[in-house]
């Protein structure tokens, strides 16, 4: 009823109408576009993992800026303690966060340790890359704090 | 016509008539069970004859009626019509390849990045009917997901990066390099892998993840290429990987 | 396919890439919640908020090396993915001149920060 023996054109006359006897006529190279990564919510959140690397960078930029206070002794040093300084570093850290969190959670994908014919399962893989977030985390924060006593 | 009833509306082009692809609109009886394919084919059937369109297996096996469906890389067989109510449903070539006549892509480039990689079991002793190559499940399973592939080039179509850069062997191909690389029967050492660490392979990728997303089989082919990416540059860097 | 053979500088500058993320993305957050947050805010004591804990720390080798590599790696991990989505997003230049020039940003930035921290007392 729905017509199921009407085709479509064959692959033998598509590729005729491209390569074949007559001068082919120019197809149409229907490129995606270059808002592309505007077209669905994953690509979107694609491009907000890839940007975390930008309010990081800066973040790092005003970390530089201080050390280069600190070369003129202890007379012209300022440290960063505005409200405005709080307020960028609390969304650089969000950036930074989801930088962790999404670059982490990939890792179970791509690391492949062998285990006789198995693998490591990614799931453990994931768990581990966690683990050492909260580690590390400790351990920085840590030498941060007792640092500064 | 019966009561309920939902609009396609089709890309049409004729190169020899058109400068530019544009959208057609039929509207078509609609029922709970159909796809997207079945509303092409009650078009061509009943409406116009003259659009153009793949298909053949209608149950997501053959990979032949790969489309856009409002936006989305599908197979036409596989995208039930329910699921975009009340319509229109807007369909259009898959992207990222030359259109040749309204929903008929060129897929030249396709077959040509496909049989780079060599998608075939290369035996360094016992040829093909010499005799079995056992294989036990664990090791199956290896490269099970990446068998999967249909060469749909869906992938192909949710590709940034090949719209850029179209020479990048792309999503579907680096999977099938893996597929053999990880298979225990395959002896060809480093010959995939050297087609595809080439500058057209696995450095183009930015690890978008579409690809894998809009695979209608369930195959990874990121996953393939970050993993490769990981094994190629191990050996040569060290300590603690990279990821 | 036109160039056969594995493009050994794109896979080095992929393992720097990838290296750096994992390094950045463990111990960034601490850096910023423990120096830009709660330090400020009085919550904690943070090594940078005096001169003279902050020379102290800077004046150290290891940490001198620490926060080098960490600098590097956050510059290369920018510059990496600034140079990927530009080429994405239809910005011109192409792989190569995007790559001069995004990496030539990171490598610069990382020559200051070490000029700075062989500088600091």
């Amino acid at each position: 009823m729905l017509g199921r023996r009407e085709t479509g054109l064959g692959e033998d006359a598509a590729s005729g109408a491209s390569t074949g006897g007559r001068e082919a006529a120019p197809a149409h190279p229907n490129r995606l576009p270059t808002d592309w990564w505007r077209r669905n919510p994953r690509y979107v959140l694609y491009m907000l993992r890839e940007f975390t690397a930008v309010p990081i960078a800066i973040w790092m930029v005003w970390f530089l800026v201080e050390i280069g206070r600190a070369r003129g002794g202890s007379a012209g040093y300022r440290p960063h303690q505005s409200l405005a300084f709080v307020i960028f570093s609390v969304v650089c850290l969000v950036f930074a966060v989801w930088h962790s969190f999404t670059f982490l959670r990939l890792s179970g994908l791509i690391v492949r340790i062998p285990l006789g014919e198995r693998t490591v399962p990614a799931s453990a893989i994931v768990a581990g890359s966690f683990g050492l977030l909260i580690v590390a985390t400790v351990v920085v924060g840590g030498l941060l704090i007792l640092g500064g006593r | 016509m019966p009561d309920k009833t939902i609009t396609l509306s089709v890309t049409r082009f004729d190169p020899d008539l058109d400068p530019e692809p544009r959208q057609q609109s039929y509207e078509i009886p609609f029922k709970d069970d159909m796809v997207v394919l079945d509303g092409l084919n009650w078009i061509k059937t009943h409406l116009d004859g003259s659009v153009n369109y793949r298909w053949s297996c209608r149950m997501g096996i053959c990979g032949s009626c790969g489309m856009n469906v409002n936006g989305t890389p599908k197979l036409g067989c596989s995208a039930f019509l329910r699921d975009y109510l009340p319509g229109p449903v807007v369909v259009e070539p898959l992207p990222n390849f030359p259109v040749v006549r309204d929903l008929v892509i060129d897929m030249s480039s396709f077959m040509e990045k496909l049989s780079a990689v060599k998608p075939w079991i290369i035996r360094e002793q016992g040829a093909i009917g010499t005799g079995e190559f056992l294989q036990t499940p664990a090791q199956t399973e290896q490269y099970r997901q990446f068998s999967m592939c249909i060469n749909c080039m869906l992938c192909y179509s949710a590709c940034p990066v090949i719209a850029i850069e179209p020479e990048f062997i792309g999503p579907a191909a680096i999977a099938l390099a893996r597929r053999y690389e990880l298979d225990s029967r395959d002896q060809a050492g480093d010959e995939r892998l050297r087609t595809i660490t080439a500058s057209d392979g696995i450095w183009d990728c930015s690890f978008v993840g579409e690809c894998s997303a809009v695979c209608p089989k369930g195959v990874d082919p990121a996953r393939a290429i970050q993993q490769t990416k990981f094994d190629s540059t191990l050996g040569v860097l060290l300590p603690w990987g990279g990821k | 396919m036109r160039h056969p053979g594995p493009n050994r500088l794109e896979g080095l500058f992929w393992a720097l890439f990838a290296q750096s993320a994992v390094l950045t993305a463990l111990v960034i957050p601490a850096h910023i919640l423990v120096q830009g947050v709660l330090g400020p805010l009085g919550i904690v004591p943070a090594f940078d908020q005096h001169y003279s804990t902050f020379a102290a720390g800077l004046g150290n080798w290891l940490v001198k090396l620490y926060l080098f590599i960490v600098f590097g790696a956050t510059f290369w991990v920018f510059a990496h993915r600034v140079r990927y989505t530009l080429l994405e997003i239809g910005v011109p230049g192409g792989k190569q001149g995007l790559g001069v020039v995004t990496y030539g940003l990171a490598g610069l930035a990382t020559l200051v920060a070490a000029y700075l921290l062989l500088t600091v007392p």
